[in-house]
């Protein structure tokens, strides 16, 4: 058995359109254990989701294709795999939960069928009573109340909160190893979002299920991650436990990150620091750092040269600048 | 900022909006004849003063009434009952020529900088609308105009003559920004200025707002979802729920020491990016979603989610009264 659960080498993922070539991953490389919460925090466009799509294989193609790089789990390439393998994998393995709840549902067809249908998908030789019955009880373990009566109901009899709690049940019916929440609670207001991360932070220590948590929210990955990669323009830009990320963050994208967002316990007056200028433009060729435009710290070097992610002497913690502090 | 807190403390006291129970009910057709079946009751009952150069803010969740309760405000959305004044002018009984003159006392930043923009018209024309319907000048005087407001809201003039699609989200935010500004308006409701714009960006717009409100004294409504920035921009905050205010506070206070038990759940939902702050705090979770505003709980609208809720709670509806010096709350077991 592989010490890690997943491994990500060098992953390039690149869409080809009209304008050219948008580089939406671009040699990205990040390892899970099993049972970890991790969280991959970003802006739009930083290539978090496409990241998270091509280890599912769920990349629309074309435009989008895997063009590089290697995607390991338990130890076997996922890249290799062909259709029918990954089918397999997917939903039973490796699950994922979208960030629309509204429209991730099929809407004519019973909570219950959906939740059912995933089981006999991946249990050979199971009974449809046998199907159901793991519905009800998947629909209880995600705290819908009156689970039997209500895996009855179609979708719209749902609110949003309710119909991301179906989602995360059906993600969860295999027991999958790895579940990848894309903005899970993005769609959702702030004390639903609350109940939807206790219950996936829960239900994921309770079953051992490693956690990807994709999302733009500092915050939201700060109570729920043990660790932290942040995204920029396709690259990964830094990578740490938790704690140092928000402690001593090392990457001016991060330390930019975390002082442009008001914070619900600062000092009144506190005023923001924002990024200058805006991220770049993935279809046009970047040289030296992607970050360089907008960098407060930025030296000749930065604009000729792409730095690698690498070790900045503070154990765990990973970051791809040359003058990280 | 020293200036902008001089314009706070200066202009404080003097009120700018009133607004007093203030409904806003969309009916709801069906049935025989297409008669009207039920009432949306998205704002039943908001009383709000302003104080002239204060931000007021305004947060809820989602169908909590906020948005609406805006857009009455400023009577692109006809109330139901309810007055609304503006410099002492009772807006909802003024004849429609003289509402529009008034209108360009009263401005909106909208949501969406996508949908906003008229995709057909440059930069130039955008902005010029207002002062051409307004005739607030010659063609050479708006030019001129146009140009200043460019430069104010952080954009190069040059660009004056393109289309609203060749901008990012922040800068077509600033484009609705400067529109917003053409008729030097004394009020605006920003309605979700920077829920669609990315967290680095979000900060550059937030910054602009309150620059602009120091330089030109500007009085803001501001609605948003999100109590963090609400907090960071506003004096005030005023928290709604089920189309009703249920506390009203100075921003400060409110985080400090919230009286509304929604409020304290509201504000235990919001993650703080901080571990270590994040690991000590305690959460409150709420249960089940808010309900329906066709046809809401009775007594307070917030009993079958709250705690503390006793038999009153399902019978009488609490009134929004001051419990402290310039703290509000409608609630029966506040604290």
């Amino acid at each position: 058995m592989p010490e890690n659960l997943l491994e990500v080498n060098n992953l390039k993922t690149y869409f080809f359109t009209r304008s050219g070539v948008v580089k939406a991953v671009d040699d990205v490389s990040f390892t899970m254990r099993p049972g970890e919460a991790l969280g991959v925090v970003g802006e739009s466009g930083s290539g978090k989701s496409v990241t998270a799509l091509s280890i599912i294989r769920l990349v629309a193609s074309p435009p989008g294709k895997i063009v590089g790089g290697e995607i390991l789990f338990n130890g076997e390439n996922i890249l290799e795999k062909n259709n029918d393998e990954m089918t397999e994998l997917r939903g039973s393995k490796i699950s994922m939960v979208f960030q629309d709840p509204m429209t991730s549902l099929n809407p004519v067809f019973t909570i219950g069928y959906q939740i059912a249908e995933t089981v006999k998908r991946h249990r050979k030789g199971i009974s449809n009573d046998q199907a159901w019955q793991r519905a009800v009880e998947m629909l209880d373990l995600v705290r819908i109340p009156d689970a039997r009566r209500r895996a009855k109901n179609y979708p719209h009899e749902f609110s949003g909160g309710m119909r991301q709690r179906v989602m995360i049940a059906i993600a969860l019916a295999c027991n999958p190893q790895l579940l990848i929440a894309d903005e899970p609670t993005t769609a959702l207001d702030v004390t639903i979002q609350a109940q939807i991360l206790e219950l996936m932070k829960g239900l994921a220590k309770e079953f051992g299920t490693a956690l990807m948590l994709i999302t733009h929210d500092l915050g939201v990955v700060a109570g729920t991650c043990e660790h932290v990669i942040v995204m920029y323009a396709g690259h990964i830009v830094e990578s740490a436990p938790v704690r140092q990320i928000f402690q001593t963050p090392a990457h001016p994208y991060t330390i930019g990150l975390l002082q442009s967002i008001p914070r619900l316990d600062e000092k009144r007056g506190t005023r923001l620091t924002p990024i200058p200028g805006q991220p770049p433009d993935l279809s046009r060729e970047i040289i030296g750092c992607p970050y360089a435009p907008r960098c407060p710290r930025v030296q000749p070097r930065c604009r000729q040269e792409r730095p690698e992610l690498k070790p900045v002497g503070r154990g765990e913690q990973l970051a791809a600048c040359f003058y990280p502090s | 900022m020293a200036q902008q807190q001089m314009a706070t403390s200066t202009a404080t006291g003097t009120t700018l909006v009133e607004v007093k129970g203030l409904k806003v009910h969309f009916p709801i057709k069906g049935g025989l004849f297409n008669r009207t079946i039920a009432q949306v009751k998205a704002v039943d009952g908001v009383d709000l003063t302003i104080r002239r150069g204060e931000t007021l803010g305004l947060v809820g969740e989602s169908g909590c009434g906020k948005s609406t309760t805006g857009r009455a405000i400023l009577q692109l959305i006809k109330p139901t009952a309810g007055s609304v004044k503006l410099n002492g002018v009772e807006l909802t009984k003024l004849p429609p020529a003289e509402l529009r003159k008034k209108r360009a006392e009263m401005q909106m930043i909208f949501q969406d900088p996508f949908g906003s923009l008229d995709p057909r018209f440059t930069v130039g024309q955008i902005i010029a609308e207002p002062l051409e319907n307004f005739k607030r000048g010659n063609a050479r005087e708006i030019r001129e105009q146009v140009a200043h407001l460019l430069e104010v809201v952080g954009l190069n003039p040059y660009y004056v003559n393109r289309f609203p699609h060749e901008f990012s989200g922040g800068q077509r935010q600033r484009i609705g920004i400067a529109r917003a500004l053409a008729l030097r308006p004394s009020f605006i409701v920003a309605d979700e200025p920077v829920s669609a714009l990315d967290v680095s960006i979000q900060a550059q717009v937030v910054n602009l707002l309150q620059d602009l409100q120091a330089e030109f004294g500007l009085t803001y409504l501001f609605v948003a979802h999100n109590l963090s920035v609400v907090k960071h921009i506003s004096d005030r905050v005023a928290v709604m729920y089920l189309g009703r205010i249920v506390e009203l506070a100075a921003s400060e206070k409110l985080y400090e020491l919230p009286l509304h038990p929604y409020t304290q759940a509201l504000l235990s939902a919001i993650p703080v990016p901080d571990p270590e702050v994040e690991a000590r705090r305690k959460r409150i979770i709420l249960e089940g979603d808010v309900p329906s505003p066709v046809n809401p709980p009775p007594g307070c609208n917030f009993h079958p989610r709250c705690w503390k809720a006793q038999q009153i709670c399902r019978e009488v509806t609490p009134l929004l009264e001051e419990k402290e010096r310039d703290h509000y709350v409608a609630c029966h077991f506040p604290g």
